[in-house]
Formats: structure tokens, sequence, C-alpha cells
């Protein structure tokens, strides 16, 4: 949507005048709003508040962990293109350099009626606007065999940290000529790129250290994202090496026995090596107990990423349910910054614009081998439209697959500082 | 909203239009598009979708840094990533979206910052 200076500026004012004056909170003092999950998503709405507002707004970020690792660039790091310590992030500079007070603590409870958010260690914080940025929990018996208790024999890294060293120790401890096999994920689910993204970094790492060694796929998708710029890197640097098995080909007739290191695939036992399993995905848990999920999702308003069920919260990321946006680092990052503004203009009366998203995604192939996908959006009342698009093409040239590799190191200094200051 | 870029296939003048970030002598935009003046404001809100990228520090490192760059360039490299007279798809695809108003107003507030 384009609109001109004089229809953007009556836009502006309708939706500012919509709003009431500045709240006057129930408890006294300024407006507070809490925070749940540092990650893309949560710790860039308590940034931009908190940045924003200029002090106007207390801003308390709830996140249990003391040091953050991205998810976004886990692969490179299976693939031994990062250390772990250029993926992982604190919280100091949000407290030190914005004046957001940060609780690492898990919320365990929240009183809708009550604004309350009740935490683990015992504490209860007050809000006046509530933003939910819990990313994803996982689906109970997505994958036959497996559970929480089997994610130290069978790992799903898919929430970064020890998972993802976990997983990278396994793989090197593999025997020549072993064999690794993947469980991929159901749609809809974080980082649709991801596994493929992880299958090459993965084959790349075993090229160099166990040339022998075998991948198998099994996806309960028929195709998947960037699907022929996979099978194209996939092919041109890691020929015979990945076997993917999709559902047409009994991929989603998967179970496993982490005990026996064994995976069934449409009735083919295999005997693995190491094996990463990714099941079907879910809003963090937290927004079921807070009852604002349809399903497995927390559906929300384009327009601000409000909940549909309570309009003094707000769902951002991978645990929203929203439209066409794919669930993404990037994704949550976009939507963090429509609902920041949202949640000023409600709680200080700062102006609001119309709401605006874009996401990119890159992927390393090989070394110097990226891709990447990416789409702009509007919100519509039903939900977030996309409005363009383009991904990179199959036959590029290497010049062009290094400098979409170098883009996304930029990219990944620039959302990290957006995210933590 | 649509506008009218001038297409000028000869050189003639060249050396007057062209600023110093241009990366198509032939892509001239009119004095009407040059001289809308940016919301300051809006500039900041639309400003948050590029700082995903174009880091606050500055840093030119695989992305650029573009901050403190003058209104006039940061317009003619928006135009011409819309018209796909600059290469990248991520920057065709964002300036694809953003209309007239929209582009002067994110030049005025990165040209404000430091």
């Amino acid at each position: 949507m384009s609109i001109n200076r004089r229809s953007f500026i009556q836009t502006a004012a309708a939706v500012t005048a919509s709003l009431s004056a500045p709240m006057v909170m129930a408890n006294g003092g300024k407006p507070k709003v809490v925070v749940i999950g540092g990650g893309a998503g949560g710790a860039t709405a308590a940034r931009y508040i908190a940045k924003d507002s200029k002090g106007a707004i207390d801003v308390t970020l709830v996140e249990p962990s003391r040091t953050y690792y991205t998810c976004f660039f886990s692969n490179l790091y299976l693939g031994g293109f990062r250390d772990l310590g250029s993926i992982a992030h604190s919280y100091g500079n949000l407290a030190s350099e914005y004046g957001i007070n940060v609780v690492h603590d898990w919320a365990v409870d929240i009183d809708r009626g009550g604004k309350t958010v009740s935490l683990a260690g015992g504490g209860t914080l007050y809000y006046d606007r509530l933003v939910l940025s819990p990313g994803i929990d996982f689906v109970d018996g997505a994958v036959e065999g497996w559970d929480l208790n089997a994610q130290n024999k069978m790992p799903h890294a898919y929430k970064a940290g020890s998972q993802t060293e976990l997983l990278k120790a396994q793989l090197a401890s593999m025997p020549s000529g072993g064999v690794f096999a993947m469980v991929a994920p159901p749609n809809p689910y974080r980082c649709p790129p991801g596994p493929y993204e992880r299958v090459s970094m993965i084959a790349h790492m075993l090229k160099k250290s166990n040339p022998t060694a075998k991948i198998i796929v099994a996806d309960p998708k028929p195709k998947f994202s960037k699907m022929g710029l996979f099978q194209e890197g996939w092919a041109n640097h890691y020929d015979g090496m990945i076997d993917w098995i999709g559902s047409e080909f009994g991929g989603a007739n998967v179970s496993v026995n982490p005990e026996a290191m064994t995976v069934s695939i449409d009735g083919e036992e295999t005997k693995v090596d190491a094996c990463n399993v990714i099941p079907a995905m879910k809003a963090g848990r937290i927004c079921e107990m807070a009852g604002i999920t349809d399903g497995n999702w927390a559906p929300v308003s384009a327009h601000d990423m409000s909940s549909k069920v309570d309009s003094n919260i707000h769902v951002l990321g991978d645990a929203s349910m929203q439209g066409d946006m794919p669930k993404s680092g990037f994704s949550a990052n976009s939507q963090a910054k429509v609902a920041s503004m949202a949640i000023r203009g409600a709680l200080t009366g700062s102006k609001v614009f119309p709401a605006k998203f874009s996401n990119t995604c890159w992927s390393l192939v090989d070394t110097n081998d990226g891709v990447k996908v990416g789409a702009t959006y509007k919100a519509t009342d039903e939900k977030i439209a996309k409005v363009d698009g383009f991904i990179s093409k199959t036959g590029e040239t290497a010049d062009v697959r290094k400098a979409t590799y170098e883009e996304s190191l930029g990219w990944y200094a620039g959302i990290t500082a957006d995210m933590f200051g | 909203m649509c506008f009218r870029f001038i297409l000028i296939s000869s050189a003639l003048f060249l050396g007057t239009n062209l600023s110093a970030d241009q990366a198509n002598e032939d892509f001239i935009l009119p004095s009407s598009i040059l001289e809308i003046e940016g919301d300051l404001a809006y500039g900041e809100y639309l400003a948050s979708d590029c700082q995903t990228c174009h880091r606050p520090d500055n840093k030119n490192e695989g992305i650029p840094g573009i901050n403190g760059r003058e209104i006039t360039e940061i317009v003619y490299a928006l135009h011409e990533y819309k018209n796909k007279y600059r290469e990248n798809q991520v920057m065709q695809m964002m300036a694809g979206g953003l209309g007239d108003e929209e582009i002067a107003a994110l030049a005025s507030y990165f040209a404000s910052l430091q």
C-alpha cells in the first residue's frame, strides 16, 4: 500500500484519535508492560517500548536464560562456520542502557482479570499490557517413540544452546561411514528452511570429517521451503550423501527407538548413529495457560498483534497465528515493532501508523553458497497478508551466492543489535 | 499512488542531475518527488524495519550503514531499487512497497542520524 502525505496524516490522526488520552493506571504510577520471552520478538519489543517511550513506560522482561543463544545461525555452528560464543547474547545492555527490568525467571501463570503474571520464583508482576513471545514448545506424541525424556539420545536442537552442542558432539562421534537421520517437522513450524539448512551444514561437516557417512531425512511434507535451491546445492556439493524421503515415499510414517538408536520409516527400520528429531510444534505453553490459544497457536489481530481473546495481551513471533508470515526471527522482530508502536500509542497517546511487516530468511548451503527468500506484508482485518516476495534463483553465480552469504552476516549483526542493544 | 520518472537516454543532463550515489545515469527523478518534505516521526517508525539489517552503529559489514547520508542520495537509492535500477532482491522488495511519501520520510530520518 502506498499512501500520500495527506491520507497518511488523516489515517494516523484517526487512529490516534480513536485511542483514549494517556491511560490513568489503576494502580497509579507509570503504565507497566511485562514482556515474557527474550528472543527475537520479546527482546525487540522490550527494547523498542523502553527506547521510544523515553522512560514513560515501565518495562519488565521475563526470560529464564541469562545467556540467549539465537536459533538463527545455530546451524552455522553445527557446520563449523560459527563458534557457540558468537551466537550467545546477554541481557545486560537492555538493563543498563534501556532501563528494562530484566527478570530471569519462568512465568508460570497469568491472571487476565487481575492483570498479573506469577513467576516460578514466587514473585508477581502487574501489567497494563502484556507481551507474550515464548517461542515454541513441542506437541506431545508427535513422533512415535520420542518425548522429552529421549532428547539426550535424540536431540531436537530446535531451541538453541545445550541441545545444539549435544547434537554437534554426537555428529562428531559418528563412526566412519555412519548414518545420521533427521525427522523433519510438519507445517507450521519455526524457521521453515531451518531443517534443510541444518542438513546442508551437517553434510558440510561430515564431508570433511566423515565423507562416507550418510544422511537420511524423513519428512512428513511433500515439499519444503527453498526446496529447489537446497536440492540443487545438495547435488552440487554433497552428491549421493543425502537421502530425503518425503511424504509421498512414506516420510510421514515414522517412529523412533532412542534406546536401540533405530528409526523406522514406512516400516523399514534403520540403525542410526546420530538422530535429530524435530517434532511438531505449538505455541510456548504460557499461551495455553493464559487461555488465548486456538488449537496449537494464539490467534492475533494483524493490526497490532493483540490476542483475539484479550486485547491487553500481544503475542509475537512463532507462538502467534497471524496469517501469511513464516515463523522466523525476522518475522518476530518485525511484528515486535508494530506491537510496540501500538502499545505505546495505547499507554502514552503516541502516534500510531499503519502496520507494515517484512521478513527475509537466509540459508547457507555450503561455503559462500547463501540463498534467501523474503516477503513484505500488510495488515488486513482478516490476517497479516503477503504483498510481495522474492526467492534466490537456481543457477546463480558464485559471486551472487557469496554476496548473499555476506549479507546474512550483516543481517545477523543487525538483528542482534536490534534485539539486545 | 504512482509517479512518473523521467528516462533520459541522451547525456544531455548528465553532470547536473546526477547525485553522487545515483546508480544509473538514465534514472532521473522529477523535482516533485525530490522536493517532498519527509515526516520524521513516520520515518522513524518505517526505519525500524530497515534497522533489522542496517545497524545503528552504522558499520558496513555485509550490509552498508546508511545513517547520516544525504536525503537526495537515499531518495535516489530507494527509487532506483524500487524501479529495479539497482540489484538486490531484498532492497528491491523493501523499496517496492514504499510510496513517495514513505521514501521521503525514511530519507529525512536516516539523514538525521549520526
